[in-house]
This record gives C-alpha cells, structure tokens and sequence, in this order.
C-alpha cells in the first residue's frame, strides 16, 4: 500500500482523473483507509471547484482610452529619456573630474615643491603620507635648530673629492 | 446554393482570425489587429492579473503595461510560441516585478507594522443581498489564501485554475519543465487548503 506523502504527491492527477487505473486503484484504497488524506482530498476538490467559480475581473470601461494615451506618451518618451541620459553623462563626467581633481590636490605633493626649494621642507618627506608638513623651528631653541640647518648643509658639501682606497675595507678582507 | 461544413469553417476563420494571425497582422503595421488582440485578452488576463497582486489599481497598471510591451515589442514574439503563452508570460512577470517592489516597499515602511486587512473590490453579479454577501466573504476568503502563497505557486496555481491553461503551456510560461509544474501545481494545492484553513480559523 502506497503512503501518505505518496498519495498526497498525487493529488494533482488524481484530481485531473490523469492517473493510470492500477495507481488510482491503489490511492482509492488508501483514502478508504486513511480518513485524514481523505479529508484533504475531498476538501482539495471542492475548493478547486471554488476557485474555478471565482467572480471574474473585469477591466474598467475607460481602460482602452487610457491605454491608448499611454501609448501616445511612450512614443515621445525616447527622445526626454535620451536627454536625460546626456544630462546625466555628463554631470557624471564633470564630478569625476572634480573628483580626480581634488584627489590629486590631497594625496599628492603638488604645492608643496615651494616649501622644499626653500628648505623648510626636506626633499625626503616627499610622497611620505604627511604632505602638509613643515619642518617646525621650536622658538625658545633657535640656537640648536640653527646648528641642525647647518649640519645638514655640513654633510652635503663634506663629501670628499677624492676617495683613498686603502681607507676601504671590503668584507672579509684583512686590515693591513 | 447550400454551404459545406468547409465553407462555413472558411468563413468562420475569415470572421474570428486567430491570435497567431492578428499578431501577425501586427507586426506588418496593422493597428486595429492590436485593438482586436487587447479586446479579446483585456478581460482575461486582468482577472489573472487581479488575482495575482490582489489590488484593482496595480491590476489595471500591470495590464495597461503589458499591453504597452505587447505594443513596443511586437517583433520579438515568433511564431515558434502560442500567443497567449507569450502574453502571460509578460503579465506574469509584471505582476511578480510589482509583489517584489511591494515586499522591499513593507520592508521598509512604517505602515508594515499598521497594516490594515486588504479590501477586495468583486464586482457585482446581481444576486440577492445575502447570497452576494455570503460570495463576497468566501472569494475574499479564497482570495487571501492565494495571496499568502508564494509567488511560484500562485502562478502556477492561477495559470491552472483560474486560467485553465494545459500544464505544457504552464510550463512554457514559466519557463519550467513540465514535471516541475505538475509538483508545484500538486504543492500549491495542498499549501492553499493549509492557507484556507488558518484563515477559517482566524475568521471563527
């Protein structure tokens, strides 16, 4: 004897009358010994029989005068779409503009060049991720940061012309 | 002169062109072949509309746009398809576009939480005051039980019942095979008695 869940996969045909005899024999057996799916399917016909009689909807009288102005109204649509959609290109072309603009303005040292060629700056901070810095000369050490512009002026033209080789010690090599 | 079973089927054809034909005329540029496509589908398909979303309003929208896409497109319908599965299948897919926007639109609203029952416009059918009220309770009963379901099964279950196309011509709309028509069809049944019953049961 077939199932519960089986006989219930089958309402559908067995309801359409499509089921093959033995099949449909053998769910008419199992409705006779199953009061439960009985019910579903004596109660599954009667509400498709319900479903079928449902008032039908009609559409409203003014319905084909309003369909054919909507389709007036969609014939001149295109050309406002298309230039809506210019508009629209092109406001998001200038934003991108404005964006790489002020991108460009932010994240990189354009600007900032004067501040190193007069050496408030030095050239090594550029591109560091601090671009507005400034090198700042504490007041009451005027002195001290005086020595450090001039330490750094030093090591600039301190490099000797002329390299003595013997001063040169490669790795692995012994000191004479 | 007497006329032949040929003769009157000839000249009935010449009467009633088919969907197929009208269509056809159509796409050659004849207008009233379109006037006469949405005479014969207007009815129809906005009960299978109504049905569907549930609200006279967005019903007569979704038809007016199916016609509108019916109009505007009438050079991708080939005639490897039925007309009417075509049309249905345009409506239907209109009809789930509005019940997704509706359910991001409640998702969002404050009135979600408002919510009043839904009232069902039925037309009339002239009927005594009791009998018409009685009808107007269990198409509205019945009526909510199928808005409970989901959007696959009621489709299948309007295109099946309300509808009364073949499950090959379901499975065309849908754009399902046909087997799974069958057991969703068999699903949707079972679900809208259990849908039923809760309503009942709230009602009582």
């Amino acid at each position: 004897m077939i199932s519960c869940d089986k006989t219930k996969a089958l309402l559908t045909d067995y309801l359409d009358g499509t089921l093959e005899p033995n099949l449909k024999k053998e769910v008419d057996q199992h409705l006779d010994s199953d009061p439960e799916c009985n019910k579903i399917f004596t109660e599954s016909a009667a509400l498709q029989r319900q479903i079928k009689n449902l008032q039908v909807l009609t559409a409203s009288t003014d319905f084909d005068i309003n369909l054919r102005n909507k389709i007036i109204q969609s014939n001149t649509l295109p050309d406002r779409q298309y230039s809506l959609n210019k508009k629209g290109l092109s406001l998001a072309f200038s934003g991108t503009v404005l964006m790489a603009a002020l991108y460009m303005f932010i994240f990189t040292d354009i600007g900032n060049q004067t501040a190193v060629d007069e050496g408030i700056m030095p050239s090594s901070t550029i591109g560091s991720g601090n671009p507005g810095h400034k090198l700042q000369i504490p007041a009451d050490q005027p002195k001290q940061a005086g020595l450090e512009k001039e330490n750094v002026a030093d090591s600039l033209s301190r490099v000797p012309e002329v390299i003595d080789d013997s001063k040169i010690h490669l790795a692995g090599e012994e000191q004479k | 002169m007497t006329l032949t079973d040929k003769d009157t089927t000839s000249i009935k054809k010449t009467e009633e062109p088919t969907d197929e034909q009208l269509i056809a005329r159509f796409q050659e540029g004849d207008e009233y072949a379109f006037d006469l496509l949405v005479k014969r589908y207007r009815d129809p398909l906005m009960n299978f509309i109504f049905r569907f979303v549930g609200d006279r309003t967005d019903s007569e929208d979704i038809l007016q746009e199916t016609f509108l896409r019916l109009y505007k497109n009438k050079h991708y319908y080939k005639e490897i398809a039925k007309f009417s599965t075509w049309i249905y299948t345009i409506a239907g897919n209109l009809a789930k576009t509005e019940l997704r926007k509706r359910k991001r639109r409640n998702l969002f609203s404050i009135h979600n939480f408002m919510a009043t029952e839904k009232d069902y416009e039925l037309p009339d059918k002239g009927i005594t005051p009791d009998k018409h009220a009685n009808a107007v309770i269990t198409d509205t009963e019945i009526q909510r039980a199928i808005d409970k379901l989901s959007p696959k099964f009621k489709q299948v279950i309007l295109l099946r019942d309300i509808q009364g196309f073949s499950y090959e011509e379901i499975s065309q709309i849908v754009n399902i095979p046909l087997g799974t028509v069958k057991s969703r069809v068999n699903r949707a049944r079972l679900k809208l008695q259990v849908n039923l019953k809760k309503i009942m049961k709230d009602v009582s």
